[in-house]
């Protein structure tokens, strides 16, 4: 199995969302990271069809995206999750299972098997529109893995889920992306760390930074520093580099930076996470954000 | 196709599911039972306006008083045995000075003859009630009855229509078919159905255009848009469904809602006359060759198809605009404003392309009309257009509609 999106372009007026992406994925869990506006959501309704590209192809073996045989594999949970307010999760999910083209009797059983999955089996023969977010969130999931697809597209699945579920929602992708693409979006660093095998991070269209999870820290490894400082010096080292984390402290400001050497010579280096990295490469976003009102 | 079966269920599991539309359903079922019963509620007054009786009492005598006439051809003995109660009248009207008496007098005397005066008056005057004309009509008067007929009819379209020689002539063609001599009936339950007909549209449009905006449009507001396009079947066979679904909701809410219709006025006042030549309807102004059932037969069809010719528009705009609000505005102009438009005659193309807005497509003027479309000596009249020319508009326009959502994007 093997998706491949090659030389994909989507430009709005006159802002590129997404430029010239290509990509090659085999069976995984793939974490697509970036900030707000990255590119991501456009990306992805690209990969499920619903938005023409300017130019480029995507295609799961060789069958474009295009096809129905394309869309029969794929399972899609887009960000902002449409329903309809007055039918029950049993329908809803009934309905999306004849949209998806699966046998009565076969959706029945995957229905009821999805719902205990997803913990709403309660609630299963309420309208959705008592549901809270969550719920509504989770029985996203559910309708996603309806065709059992062998790419399953999701964006920014995780919004919404409590502690509890997202451990949940953790272990069954995990399970799921032991025989299929998994491409889910996201910009909680938290939820692609421990679940996705491969992390791609997305910058103003483009992937900046693609790679194994335990490759792709190496780029920043070494990098990472914490130091306790002066409120002077802190302020002169904000300027200078990506800070992650700052706090005060009775002996100074604590500050975890980002920075090729030694930044202060009391400065101790640190193991890299997903976060620094996140915040190394968006760092120039995230100030520009703060300036903000 | 057990698929596709599916997926229209759904579609009307959606619909139904919505309780405005029951609330709209019951509305326009009430409509047409008004509609119904509209000209026999109140009562009668007399010069005075005192009461005589109830319009439902009226309408009952009336009906009598027709059906002894009931199977009479309308020929020269008729017209002459009318002719002399007439005479009769008004030889002894004139002695009699009290109303009360004259009145009685018109009672014994003519007023069984009042529909088919009705009928004489307007051909030999061409108004509905001149009664003195009678006393005057010699035998070759009443002999030339049908040749009076037609010349008046020729004279109309002649004189206040804009026809070109191909279509007077064709109108001579029909007019030859017309089968004569007329054989009278009481036919008022045909003819008030045929006056409601154009009423009820109207709403059934209104009606229709409510429910099926969102057909496409709901699904762009719910955002559901995102998960049906990127289904298996969310280009292919779920916009079939949903066309599928608006064509046969709207065939099955219009059948049944003129079933009705046509149920409860033949109760009301009787299906007599449906033999009854179109012709009674207004006697010089149609000139084709129908009885009552055949040309509500047609009529009825024409309903239908402009109906669906409506509903094609409402799921292609309800595909192509962002929200079902706007296909309702859009729609409800589209049934209302030619309402209120006149586009003279005498443009003829313009007139000809108006007579083809589905609501006019409803109206019994348009549908029997002497205009026909077509160029030169190929021409059809409008009761054959109208259905034609809808079903290719339905049929293309739901292509259209089917390829507008397909190719919607999602954003
Ligand atoms: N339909 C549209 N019309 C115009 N511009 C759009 C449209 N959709 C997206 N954009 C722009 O394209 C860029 C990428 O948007 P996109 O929704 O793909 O980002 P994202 O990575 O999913 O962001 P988020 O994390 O907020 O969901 C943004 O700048 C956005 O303003
Ligand atoms: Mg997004």
């Amino acid at each position: 199995m093997e998706l491949v999106i090659d030389r994909i372009t989507k430009q709005f007026k006159n802002k590129i969302a997404v430029d010239h992406v290509s990509l090659k994925l085999k069976e995984g869990v793939y974490g697509l990271l970036g900030a707000n506006g990255a590119g991501k959501t456009t990306l992805m309704r690209m990969m499920c069809g619903l938005m023409v590209p300017d130019s480029g192809t995507i295609a799961l073996d060789g069958i474009s995206m295009e096809e129905e045989q394309y869309r029969d594999v794929l399972g899609y949970l887009p960000q902002d999750f449409g329903y309809y307010p007055d039918f029950t999760a049993l329908e809803f999910l009934m309905y999306m299972a004849s949209l998806k083209g699966i046998p009565k009797i076969r959706a029945k059983e995957k229905t009821a098997m999805l719902l205990e999955q997803v913990n709403l089996k309660d609630v299963a023969k309420k309208k959705i529109k008592t549901y809270s977010g969550g719920m509504k969130q989770r029985l996203g999931i559910a309708q996603a893995l309806l065709n059992n697809p062998n790419l399953l597209v999701l964006d920014e699945p995780t919004a919404g889920l409590d502690p509890k579920e997202r451990v949940k929602f953790r272990n069954m992708i995990s399970e799921l992306g032991k025989d299929r693409i998994v491409l889910l979006s996201t910009h909680i660093v938290s939820d692609v760390e421990y679940i996705a095998d491969y992390i791609m991070v997305m910058k103003k269209g483009t992937i900046i930074h693609k790679g194994a999870r335990e490759d792709i820290l190496k780029s920043i490894d070494g990098k990472v520093w914490e130091c306790v400082v002066p409120e002077k010096t802190a302020l002169d080292l904000e300027r200078k580099f990506p800070v992650i984390n700052i706090r005060n402290e009775k002996e100074g400001i604590f500050l975890r930076l980002v920075c090729e050497h030694m930044p202060y010579e009391t400065a101790s280096i640190c193991t890299a996470s997903l976060e620094d990295l996140y915040l190394y490469y968006f760092s120039d976003e995230i100030s520009e954000g703060e300036g903000q009102p | 196709m057990r698929e596709l079966l599916n997926l229209i269920k759904f579609e009307y599991y959606k619909m139904f599911k919505k309780k405005s539309l029951w609330f709209i359903l019951a509305g326009l079922f009430g409509l047409s039972m008004l509609g119904s019963v509209a000209m026999l509620l109140g009562n009668t007054y007399d010069m005075e306006g005192e009461v005589t009786g109830t319009r439902y009492e009226e309408m009952q005598a009336e009906r009598k008083n027709a059906r002894a006439l009931g199977g009479r051809t309308i020929d020269a003995a008729l017209i002459q045995e009318v002719q002399e109660a007439y005479r009769s009248y008004f030889s002894q009207a004139e002695e009699i000075s009290d109303e009360e008496e004259k009145e009685k007098l018109y009672e014994d005397t003519v007023k069984k003859y009042e529909p088919i005066m009705e009928i004489l008056s307007q051909v030999y005057t061409g108004s509905y009630n001149s009664q003195e004309f009678i006393l005057d009509l010699t035998e070759d008067d009443r002999n030339q009855f049908y040749e009076t007929l037609k010349q008046k009819q020729k004279q109309l379209w002649e004189e206040y229509f804009f026809l070109t020689k191909e279509e007077e002539s064709k109108l001579l063609d029909y007019q030859q078919q017309i089968k004569t001599p007329f054989i009278y009936n009481y036919g008022a339950g045909w003819m008030r159905y045929e006056i409601l007909l154009y009423s009820l549209s109207v709403f059934l449009m209104l009606a229709l255009a409510i429910c099926l905006a969102p057909v496409f449009g709901g699904e762009y507001t719910s955002k559901m848009d995102a998960l049906i396009l990127s289904s298996k079947y969310g280009k292919s066979k779920v916009i079939q469904a949903k066309l599928i679904m608006a064509v046969t909701f709207t065939i099955g809410v219009t059948t049944v809602l003129l079933g009705i219709q046509l149920l409860e006025i033949m109760l009301i006042y009787g299906a007599d006359g449906w033999k009854n030549p179109i012709q009674f309807w207004s006697l010089t102004q149609i000139v084709f060759p129908f009885n009552q059932i055949e040309a509500i037969g047609i009529y009825v069809l024409c309903v239908i198809l402009a109906v669906l010719f409506l509903t094609a528009i409402v799921s292609l705009l309800s595909a192509k605009l962002k929200s079902p609000f706007g296909v309702i505005v859009i729609c409800f102009m589209v049934i209302i404003i030619p309402m209120f438009l006149d586009i003279p005659e005498q443009y003829r193309m313009l007139n000809s392309i108006y007579r083809l807005l589905p609501i006019c497509m409803t109206q019994e003027w348009n549908v029997f009309c002497h205009y026909m479309y077509g160029i030169n000596n190929v021409i059809v009249p409008t009761y054959i257009f109208i259905p034609l020319f809808a079903l290719a508009a339905v049929v293309l326009l739901n292509i259209w509609a089917f390829k507008v959502f397909k190719k919607h994007q999602v954003a």
